[in-house]
């Protein structure tokens, strides 16, 4: 009763939790937060206390004293600790709704990955439930994608959208408001900066941390050959001399050493229109293949999965809060003509 | 260089047209064949054909006409973002006009309206809010309402028990001339008037219990006419024994040890759960009235419950080693 009306004062919410960011979009607000999913732990006493959450942790990672942790709560798309997602849903949900009087209780709506299993569709139900929801709705991620990306997923024509997310890139075909074929290969951004973590050891003898891994992809990482070269200057601990070193990487490395993970893309999408229903992979291979995620904004990538498949890609626009934002379109259609669009 | 002339050559001569004719004079420019198109961007001849000829009806949903513009503006080397905003500009005049006919159907809310952008946007989003928040601000008022009127409700028995209260303090001096007798059934009525939750059973005190009650009453006095509804259990203890009390509400009234010669008077609601150390060494009263100990008690620690009648009831006997 009491956490109805505090519902009452609370706004119904989208989220996004997801690998790398999570995003909270609310109905006639938008998107009204985008923090990277990070948690920084104090170790104190035998008790864990909450640090930072979000951008202040992210900041964190990596340079933090023995004391304190700072970890990414889900990994692979799913919730790898507990608790620590709890507690950082619950700080997300208050900071959404700081100017309330009440402790909010909002409906939420959770995007989960296409595969993920009951158990961890169930820890991410109990864990926004812990975090103060009301209720929890759960759908799956390249629905809301499609959603989120203008797709007219209501229409007896096939769709295919590729969300290539923080830990997995999704990869859907959506026909009538539902998902025909899915399929989520553990392949995302956090791959690609470990590829180049990796390349920079391999190639400099030098480590990099992962926050700089993804500040050159972000700058000047490429997925297909024949666009312009850039260059960035890096600085990363040479392992034989030990010391800090700076050099510099051209996007023609970055490409090659993207290699492997958009190889592992590639194939999936490939796979996908292998398995689509001939009616489905005809209508996919008039219109496209739409993109999503922060991994469409890597450049040129939709140029590689045209090459590779022969059909028009598409990014959609503002990728990186597709997902959020379809989730939060697709909690509007529900209300509105109590469509069946929930994962479970 | 030629491209990029007749790209300037375009922009002047197609400044706010849709899409269609620019991309169109651009393609031509390039010397490029509708087949070489549909071939780069990997989409068919009609729907290239449909790009420049803004028929975009022929197409697929937005997202993807946004898609095919921007490959389509990259392959010709126009600048991109342009293309699409006059794509956005061009569709949202579209759907500007339609809206427009629709609101003023609905309602004519807003009549000089110039076929807003976003008006759809606009026309729901002010709505929605408004509707939500005035429903919150209803049901803030009508709790604030309820709890004034719980409020009132409470200060108005407050005051007619204090009432009580000094109708019994009234009684109670009288008392002192009076015999305790027909005063405690006076005492009593008011209470009983009142509907508190206090028992009526109260028997009235034999005579031969003068002696003792009255010792007790100078004591209990004081306290008594502060708690009218209360009832009083009396110990006095002829050797040395703990005392514990709970009282009907749960509240541990007492838990000490007592000396021979001692007594003491509490106050709580009947029934009393009393725990004796020693019970041989003990005598109690009830409202006054001496209640006897059960004899057969073995024990010497003792569990009993006092009801408000003044019957005993032993519910835990324990024998000291």
């Amino acid at each position: 009763m009491i956490k109805r009306l505090r519902g009452m004062f609370s706004n119904d919410l989208s989220i996004d939790l997801g690998t790398a960011n999570t995003l909270i979009y609310v109905r006639d607000r938008g998107i009204v937060l985008d923090e990277p999913s990070v948690v920084a732990i104090r170790q104190h006493n035998g008790q864990k206390i909450v640090e930072a959450v979000g951008v202040e942790a992210k900041r964190m990672l990596g340079r933090t004293p023995g004391n304190i942790t700072a970890i990414r709560p889900l990994k692979d798309g799913v919730i790898a600790d507990f608790q620590v997602t709890e507690k950082m849903l619950q700080h997300f949900i208050k900071k959404v709704h700081e100017a309330a009087w009440f402790q909010p209780s909002p409906r939420v709506l959770v995007c989960v990955p296409c595969l993920s299993t009951e158990v961890e569709k169930r820890a991410i139900r109990e864990s926004a439930l812990g975090a103060g929801a009301r209720e929890v709705r759960l759908i799956e991620e390249p629905m809301a994608a499609a959603i989120g990306a203008g797709l007219n997923v209501s229409e007896a024509t096939g769709s295919m959208v590729v969300d290539i997310g923080g830990g997995t890139t999704e990869i859907a075909i959506i026909s009538l408001n539902g998902v025909v074929y899915s399929d989520s290969v553990r392949v995302g951004g956090d791959r690609f900066d470990e590829a180049i973590v990796n390349y920079v050891r391999r190639n400099y003898g030098s480590v990099i941390g992962e926050a700089t891994a993804e500040r050159i992809k972000q700058e000047i990482g490429c997925a297909f050959a024949g666009s312009e070269t850039r260059e960035i200057d890096v600085r990363g601990r040479n392992l034989a001399e030990g010391v800090p070193r700076s050099f510099t990487l051209n996007s023609d490395e970055i490409l090659e050493a993207l290699q492997e993970p958009l190889a592992g893309i590639v194939q999936g999408v490939k796979s996908a229109l292998e398995q689509s229903p001939p009616e489905l992979a005809s209508d996919i291979a008039e219109s496209g293949i739409v993109l999503t995620g922060g991994g469409a904004l890597l450049r040129d990538i939709e140029r590689l999965i045209a090459e590779e498949t022969g059909l028009p890609v598409i990014v959609a626009e503002d990728p990186l809060t597709c997902v959020a934002r379809g989730g939060g379109k697709a909690m509007e259609m529900m209300d509105g003509r109590s469509i069946d669009l929930l994962s479970s | 260089m030629s491209e990029i002339e007749g790209k300037d050559d375009a922009e002047v001569a197609v400044a706010k047209s849709p899409p269609g004719s620019r991309l169109r004079l651009a393609r031509e420019k390039a010397d490029l064949s509708l087949d070489n198109v549909a071939a780069e961007l990997r989409i068919t001849k009609r729907y290239v054909q449909a790009l420049e000829g803004d028929d975009f009806d022929a197409l697929p949903s937005g997202v993807f006409i946004v898609g095919y513009l921007k490959a389509y503006a990259r392959l010709l080397a126009i600048p991109v973002e342009e293309v699409v905003d006059t794509y956005h500009e061009y569709t949202a005049q579209l759907n500007g006009d339609g809206v427009k006919v629709k609101t003023v159907k609905v309602k004519a809310i807003k009549e000089n309206n110039s076929g807003e952008d976003d008006l759809l946007l606009l026309s729901t989003s002010s709505k929605k809010p408004l509707k939500k928040g005035w429903f919150g601000w209803l049901i803030a008022v009508v709790l604030v309402f309820a709890i004034v009127v719980m409020f009132q409700d409470d200060t108005d028995s407050r005051m007619t028990s204090e009432g009580q209260v000094n109708l019994g303090s009234v009684a109670d001096i009288s008392e002192q001339e009076a015999p305790p007798l027909p005063d405690s059934d006076a005492v009593s009525d008011e209470i009983s008037a009142d509907g508190a939750a206090v028992d009526e059973e109260q028997e009235p005190a034999p005579a031969s219990d003068e002696a003792v009650s009255s010792q007790i009453v100078v004591v209990e006095l004081p306290a008594k006419t502060e708690n009218p509804p209360l009832d009083s259990i009396a110990f006095n203890f002829s050797k040395e024994c703990w005392l514990e009390v709970i009282d009907a509400q749960g509240d541990v009234l007492n838990s000490d040890l007592y000396q021979p010669g001692e007594s003491k008077v509490l106050q709580g609601y009947a029934p009393f759960e009393v725990l004796l150390g020693n019970v041989k060494a003990v005598s109690l009263a009830l409202n006054e009235q001496a209640v006897d100990l059960p004899a057969n008690l073995g024990g010497q620690k003792v569990r009993l419950r006092v009801s408000a009648a003044g019957e005993i009831i032993v519910l835990e006997e324990q024998v000291a080693h």
